[in-house]
């Protein structure tokens, strides 16, 4: 057996063979793991969310997706005067305060509290100047309170964002942020309307998760 | 005073502090810890230190330059332990004459091991000591003394080597003076010795000593750390002679992830030296897993036609058991208890399925029922039962009790005899015969042998099953070649003594496409505890035959006994249907053990398939996650003549469950066992069903290790 022809085999075997042949006379093993492999790979696709599934749903909704896992959909639990919490199917909870998430459960690192001075984008829209801040997180597991992150804010530019089945006018806003001594550094992007409500966000909360990546679907009714 | 008193309140408070909150430290992106030497186990570059890798790691480690390159395993069974397996290639030598290992370079095997003696406290180092290449050739054997100390972001490490490490005879041997034994060392270190495979105690810590020592510093923003030692080894008086133009080492290691580290050196001021590490630790499943689905509870209308119709119980039972991936094998519905046998291939717990079963039953159950009895079935075999008090279990299940308190008005019972199934009300038509098959890529290796460093072979795997009866099965299993390199298998076994292993150059090249195994078997349990299997056909890739095996397990002891005997005769190397001349019987007497901290010791003594008699030792260590570490050796009739390089047959396994890897619960591992040498002396005949692997993880003593699976 020539190596051209292993070669071929191997796509075959891997990839074609999960169609081709009943997939439940595979071990379940070499499948999941072909899954995982494919999804690590390039990633997930958000191909079981759709606008009639958001409409459906009698909730607010948005869609999360942690690194390069699958996406999935967070529904709004409470809303009490600003801060919202959002729920998954697999019981993680998320604060999130004008868009940014403050607190977090159900995961192995958690963010149990974010301080920063006031967040004003609309005056950083229109002064289109970038502002310096400092942000202090708290987590459990290791504990560690106030752990100090400095930056600079900015206006970026207004662009036209897809969202789940259509297209809007948004404006992005970038933070560029770190910590010097353990060497976490990151850049944090609000897309946010005229009314300062934040649409989409891709942010970093902790040196321990990866990035988190948030679309809304549904508004909160206010 | 009062000053005083606020003193100690703040020195108190300060304290408690640092208890609760951990340091930023903890968040450095990656962690500089422990990294392997050259060598594999944990140290420097050439030179090892005092600290070790967490217990339940395993850590694969590549290091090459010229003429040494190194490949090893090492795994921690504790947190004082750490043992090293480990291929030294040397290129600038050859493995042996051409017409017997064609251009292949030379490679040694070799086995070290590390004791913590002492852990690191406030003023004292850690300190630790080890033996390399225990039982091989002698090349680079070594044993030392080492105290390792951190300061800051400095680790500092000093110690005193003998054999290689002590090659530098920079100090006198502080052993001299307990015994004259310690001044001279046998053959000389760096020096093959013989053929390998024998402990040689009388050279450990004797001869030549001298003192070695380094210096690590931890970058964590950067997740680097950087390295200098003194390496008191002298590879210029090694059997391959190297050119040393500084005794001084300096390397860097780069860790890219906990899990992956990346290595450069600059060795004896003439060599460069790259490496990389792979380290998983097992010691927990860290991967969250699917909580129990909820199962909403009939109403009162519900539940009283359930009392006059039990069917609908049983059909609801099975519909929920079903949609957990349990399957109910019987159930019996009485006034104030109901009973139910249940099988899943989706857990390795079994009071995780006896819990996630009593959560139904509780569920579907009528009000007046006080008692729920979980048969936990494996394969055909009920391995216990639980007695469950309902109204204990329920308010553990609601957070108001728990696992302890369940246990208590519990009860673990084991009727292997009379299992429900044979008396019961319910039992779900199976259609006999019952036919299954699946099927996957697979591999196999030769790893080490004269002609490759590696052979292997890529095969399309097949296995069917035809279950008769229950208890009752004939399983087949086949592999279809689709890729090898064993064409190069060249050197034909010279074993003077029935070549029921050895040949396994000629198995592999001729029985690329083969019929593995073809196995009819039979399972019972005549009286309570005793459990029989017999086997007839093709048991295994080499033999072919018919036999049997008993084993004794009491379910409250932390014992079992196993006998098994069989007759059998050698298959052709195509492995079909045809056998070669050469039959035996072959049988042991088996004792299981379970020590403290998860150990198991099996001891076995009988007749071998080559006809030797002799006995074979196994101690593995199980941690809760299911992760074994485990080593065996065995000693037979045989001459350590007759049974050839490595004197005596011994080797070492792992067992990695497959379900920490993945999101949800699932029964399979990962294993990888290594004969350092294929050997004809001290084989077993290949038992894929024995009765301990089907049983020996449920008696009362396991199913206690696992008991807070029951709530999860």
């Amino acid at each position: 057996m020539n190596k051209k022809f292993v070669l071929i085999l191997f796509p075959l075997l891997f990839f074609i063979s999960c169609t081709a042949i009943d997939s439940s006379r595979i071990a379940p093993g070499y499948i999941e793991a072909i899954k995982t492999i494919k999804g690590v790979v390039v990633g997930y696709k958000n191909d079981s969310i759709t606008p009639e599934l958001v409409k459906d749903i009698p909730y607010a909704s948005s869609i999360l997706k942690i690194g390069k896992g699958a996406p999935g959909l967070i529904i709004l639990e409470s809303l009490s005067e600003d801060e919202e919490t959002w729920v998954s199917s697999d019981g993680i909870y998320l604060v999130f305060k004008e868009g940014r998430i403050i607190k977090t459960r159900g995961f192995f690192n958690n963010l149990i509290g974010f301080k920063s001075l006031e967040i004003n984008l609309k005056r950083l829209i229109d002064s289109k100047e970038p502002e310096s801040f400092v942000n202090y997180y708290s987590y459990d597991h290791p504990k560690l309170i106030d752990m100090k992150v400095s930056g600079e804010r900015r206006f970026v530019r207004k662009e036209e964002i897809k969202l789940l089945g259509r297209m809007q006018q948004l404006y992005l806003i970038e933070e560029s942020f770190k910590n010097g001594y353990i060497g976490w550094k990151g850049t944090n992007k609000f897309w946010v309307d005229d009314e300062m409500f934040v649409w989409k966000s891709k942010q970093s909360i902790s040196p321990k998760l990866p990035e988190f990546y948030i679309e809304v679907t549904k508004k909160p009714a206010k | 005073m009062e000053k005083r008193l606020f003193l100690i309140i703040g020195i108190v408070a300060s304290s408690f502090c640092s208890l609760i909150f951990s340091s930023i430290d903890d968040y450095f992106p990656h962690k500089t810890l422990s990294s392997p030497s050259n060598y594999g186990n944990t140290g420097l570059l050439e030179i090892p230190n005092a600290r070790f890798m967490e217990q339940a790691s395993l850590r694969f480690n590549f290091s090459s330059s010229f003429p040494n390159e190194f490949t090893t395993l090492t795994a921690t069974p504790f947190s004082w332990m750490e043992a090293t397996y480990r291929y030294v290639e040397v290129k600038n030598q050859n493995y042996g004459p051409a017409s017997y290992s064609r251009n292949q370079s030379f490679k040694d095997k070799a086995f070290d091991v590390k004791i913590k003696l002492l852990d690191e406290k406030y003023y004292l180092p850690e300190i630790a000591m080890g033996l390399r290449d225990i039982a091989g050739t002698g090349i680079l054997s070594s044993e030392y003394m080492v105290a390792t100390k951190s300061f800051g972001e400095f680790d500092i490490t000093a110690g005193i080597g003998w054999g290689l490490l002590g090659s530098d005879n920079s100090i006198r041997n502080p052993f001299n003076s307990l015994h004259s034994s310690f001044k001279t060392r046998a053959g000389d270190f760096g020096r093959i010795t013989g053929q390998g495979g024998d402990f040689r105690y009388s050279n450990w810590f004797s001869g030549p000593a001298a003192l070695f020592g380094g210096v690590e510093y931890n970058l964590r923003k950067y997740g680097l750390k950087l390295i200098a030692e003194y390496d008191s080894s002298d590879p210029q008086m090694n059997k391959n002679p190297m050119v040393v133009k500084n005794k001084l080492n300096v390397g860097l290691n780069y860790h890219l992830s906990d899990a992956f580290q990346l290595g450069m050196s600059f060795d004896r001021g003439t060599n460069f030296r790259l490496s990389f590490s792979l380290k998983g630790n097992f010691y927990e499943d860290t991967l969250p897993k699917p909580r129990p689905k909820n199962v909403i509870s009939l109403n009162y209308e519900q539940k009283k036609r359930i009392i006059e119709d039990p069917e609908i119980f049983y059909r609801s039972l099975n519909k929920s058991l079903r949609d957990e991936t349990i399957y109910i094998q019987s159930a019996s519905l009485k006034k104030e208890e109901v009973s139910v046998s249940v099988g899943s291939s989706r857990f390795r717990s079994v009071p995780r399925v006896a819990g996630r079963s009593a959560a139904i039953v509780s569920a579907l159950a009528p009000d007046d029922i006080n008692k729920i009895n979980i048969h936990v079935m494996n394969g055909d075999f009920e391995v216990a039962t639980f007695i469950l008090n309902r109204e204990k279990f329920d308010a553990a299940k609601n957070f108001k009790g728990s696992a302890s308190e369940i246990l208590k008005r519990s009860n673990l019972e084991s009727n292997s005899n009379t299992p429900l199934i044979l008396n019961s009300s319910f039992n779900p038509t199976i259609n006999f015969p019952e036919f299954s098959w699946t099927m996957s890529p697979a591999l196999k290796h030769q790893i080490g042998g004269p002609e490759g460093f590696y052979l292997g072979q890529l095969f399309w795997k097949t296995d069917t099953s035809i279950k008769f009866r229950r208890n009752f099965s004939l399983y087949t299993s086949f592999g279809i070649n689709l890729y090898d390199t064993f064409n190069n298998l060249i050197n034909s076994s010279s074993s003077s003594i029935p070549h029921v292993r050895s040949d396994i150059q000629d198995y592999l090249s001729e029985g690329k496409n083969n019929l593995q195994r073809m196995q009819l078997e039979y399972m019972f349990s005549p009286y309570k505890d005793v459990y029989v299997r017999a086997d007839f056909g093709l048991l295994e890739e080499m033999f072919g035959g018919l036999g049997g095996e008993l084993l004794y397990r009491p379910f409250k002891k932390n014992y079992s006994l196993g006998f098994s005997l069989h007759r059998v005769k050698q298959r052709g190397y195509k492995q079909r249907f045809s056998f070669k001349e050469y039959e035996t019987t072959t049988g042991h007497a088996s004792l299981y053990y379970d020590l403290p901290m998860g150990i198991s010791a099996h001891a076995s003594l009988g007749k071998y398939l080559a006809g030797d008699k002799g006995g074979t030792l196994d101690l593995s260590r199980r941690f809760h996650s299911g992760f074994t570490l485990g080593i065996f050796a065995t000693q037979t009739s045989l001459s350590a003549e007759e049974f050839g390089e490595g004197s005596f047959d011994k080797g070492f396994y792992f067992s990695i469950p497959t379900s920490l890897f993945y999101s949800d619960f699932r029964t399979g591992n990962i294993s990888f066992g290594l004969h350092p040498l294929t050997k004809d002396g001290g084989s077993f005949l290949i038992q894929h069903h024995s009765l301990f692997s089907i049983l020996g993880d449920s008696n009362q003593d396991s199913i206690l290790r696992d008991w807070s699976d029951l709530l999860d």
